[in-house]
């Protein structure tokens, strides 16, 4: 089983990623702690009966936070909208490119909410995290492939909802 | 002109685009609106987000979880759970064969077929021998007409004559003997035991209301009235213990032994000189005299179970042989095979000698 120390160290390295992670899928800060929680007590349960690889222990903390997103998200049918006090950081520093900026936010996460959740957590690992798609393909058991698909479905899904938005002709 | 794809703008938005691909779609982009109106919606979609944190302190709940999977996991119950957890197949499959190995183990054990018994009951007057099978746990009841004998196990010859109330209790396989044990309950009347076998395969005891009396391959006389137990032996060894006051002692050949409430007496004497031992070797003397006796509807004799129950069954035709006639069923076969008339008429010819020895003496 999991140590007390070993514990409080995975945690300290991992948790504002997957909490962010949780957070941007599922849309609510509040089930976003719910799951983190249930999380690491899945990783204790897990550890009673395996041993703890340091090595694919993100993979292992990424799937059962996807898993169990997905159940909320299955139980609860659409995500809810992203918590008005917390947003982004703007990308420019004028008043004007905020405001754009945050509306194209808005706008992506509308966009998103419409999207199965392996496209969304593709995205959201690309956007937050800078993962290769070899990367994600590991932590999500899922291939290159299917990555690359579904991230290219992701972004003319996305585009084609700014462009019914007036954001853009062609 | 070919617009770029999502990927590549996603690429070139994330700065991981490199060398011609890279130069390539910059050129693009700078002549192409289109293109570059995406790029820059790309760009806003993945523009960093602002990092977010727990609100509360989730680590606290996670430890003070693991706490308590710790002291669980160290309970002895725990523990046992676990084991049971992780190995149940082979648990399923050990308490398989233990139940597998203890059906065989019943399967091989000993016959507990009830040990037989042959009832043969004579009329005097009517010159007919009935024939029954008896069971363990039946009761016999003689009439004071009424002469029998009982043969167990094709070895112990009990000769009842007169009033006998005798019960037969039901076997008890002993492992550590590897022997049947069984009792004669002998309430009442006049019995004469003959049986010489090892008896390698049971054991039995005569008990009546004074003592308990252990035959090992002899032959004897017993009495029980209301005024006690007596028993006269006339060969072997037989263990008499006083029900009553715990008395153990052997008994030797020819004494005549007098068990009550309150001790065991033993007396010298002849065997013809008690009238109750001469009785019952007269009656089996006159019997055997003139074996053909007549109807077996004569003798009122009744069978019963322990419960007290009449059984009907001993006076049915089927049950009756007539000894001469070796033809009439299974039950003539039975007693032809076990030469008990000839049995007889030894005890008949031990008789005649007796009487003529007696008398002898007498003139003497």
């Amino acid at each position: 089983m999991i140590s007390r120390d070993e514990l409080i160290s995975l945690y300290s390295t991992h948790y504002k990623e997957i909490f962010n992670y949780i957070y941007h899928l599922t849309g609510s800060h509040e089930t976003a702690e719910d799951i983190l929680q249930e999380t690491f007590i899945n990783i204790i349960e897990y550890s009673k009966k395996n041993i703890i690889n340091h090595d694919t222990v993100k993979s292992l903390l990424y799937r059962t936070a996807h898993n169990l997103s997905i159940n909320y998200l299955k139980k609860n049918e659409k995500t809810d909208s992203l918590d008005d006090d917390i947003n982004y950081l703007p990308a420019a520093s004028t008043v004007d490119d905020d405001l754009f900026a945050k509306e194209i936010h808005n706008e992506v996460s509308n966009a998103l909410q419409q999207l199965d959740t392996v496209s969304r957590s593709i995205f959201i690992m690309k956007r937050d995290n800078n993962y290769t798609n070899e990367e994600i393909a590991k932590l999500l058991h899922i291939s290159e492939r299917t990555v690359r698909r579904k991230l290219q479905s992701t972004l003319s899904h996305i585009l084609l909802h700014l462009k019914t938005k007036g954001y853009f002709e062609e | 002109m070919k617009h770029l794809d999502e990927l590549t703008l996603f690429a070139l938005a994330k700065n991981s685009l490199y060398g011609d691909d890279a130069i390539n779609a910059t050129l693009h982009i700078k002549q192409c609106y289109i293109c570059s109106k995406k790029l820059q919606l790309i760009q806003a979609t993945i523009a960093p987000q602002k990092i977010v944190e727990p609100s509360r302190d989730i680590l606290t709940s996670i430890l003070e979880y693991h706490s308590k999977s710790v002291s669980q996991k160290e309970s002895f119950f725990n523990t046992i759970f676990n084991f049971i957890q992780t190995y149940k197949r082979s648990l399923a499959f050990t308490t398989g064969i233990v139940i597998l190995g203890v059906a065989l183990l019943l399967s091989i054990k000993p016959n507990y077929k009830s040990i037989p018994h042959i009832l043969y009951i004579a009329g005097k007057a009517s010159n007919t021998v009935t024939t029954q099978t008896i069971n363990e746990g039946h009761r016999i009841i003689l009439n004071e007409s009424d002469s029998a004998v009982l043969v167990a196990n094709n070895d112990i010859k009990f000769r009842l004559a007169g009033t006998v109330d005798l019960t037969i209790s039901k076997s008890r396989y002993n492992t550590a003997l590897d022997k049947k044990r069984f009792q004669y309950i002998l309430s009442n009347g006049v019995a004469n035991i003959k049986s010489y076998s090892s008896h390698e395969t049971m054991q039995y005891e005569i008990k009546t209301p004074d003592a308990v009396i252990q035959p090992l391959g002899t032959e004897f006389y017993i009495n029980v009235s209301p005024e006690g137990t007596h028993l006269y032996i006339v060969e072997g060894n037989v263990v008499i213990n006083n029900t009553a006051t715990g008395q153990t002692i052997n008994g030797e050949i020819g004494k005549l032994y007098t068990i009550n409430k309150n001790e065991i007496s033993v007396f010298d004497i002849e065997k013809y000189q008690l009238q109750w031992v001469n009785n019952i070797d007269m009656s089996f003397n006159d019997l055997l005299d003139n074996p053909d006796f007549g109807e077996y509807s004569a003798i009122n004799s009744n069978i019963n179970d322990n419960t007290g129950k009449e059984s009907s069954t001993e006076t049915k035709p089927e049950n009756v042989i007539v000894p001469d006639n070796p033809d009439n069923n299974e039950e003539t076969e039975s007693l032809k095979n076990r030469n008990d008339i000839q049995d007889i008429k030894e005890l008949q010819n031990e008789m005649r000698q007796l009487k003529k020895e007696s008398k002898h003496k007498h003139r003497e």
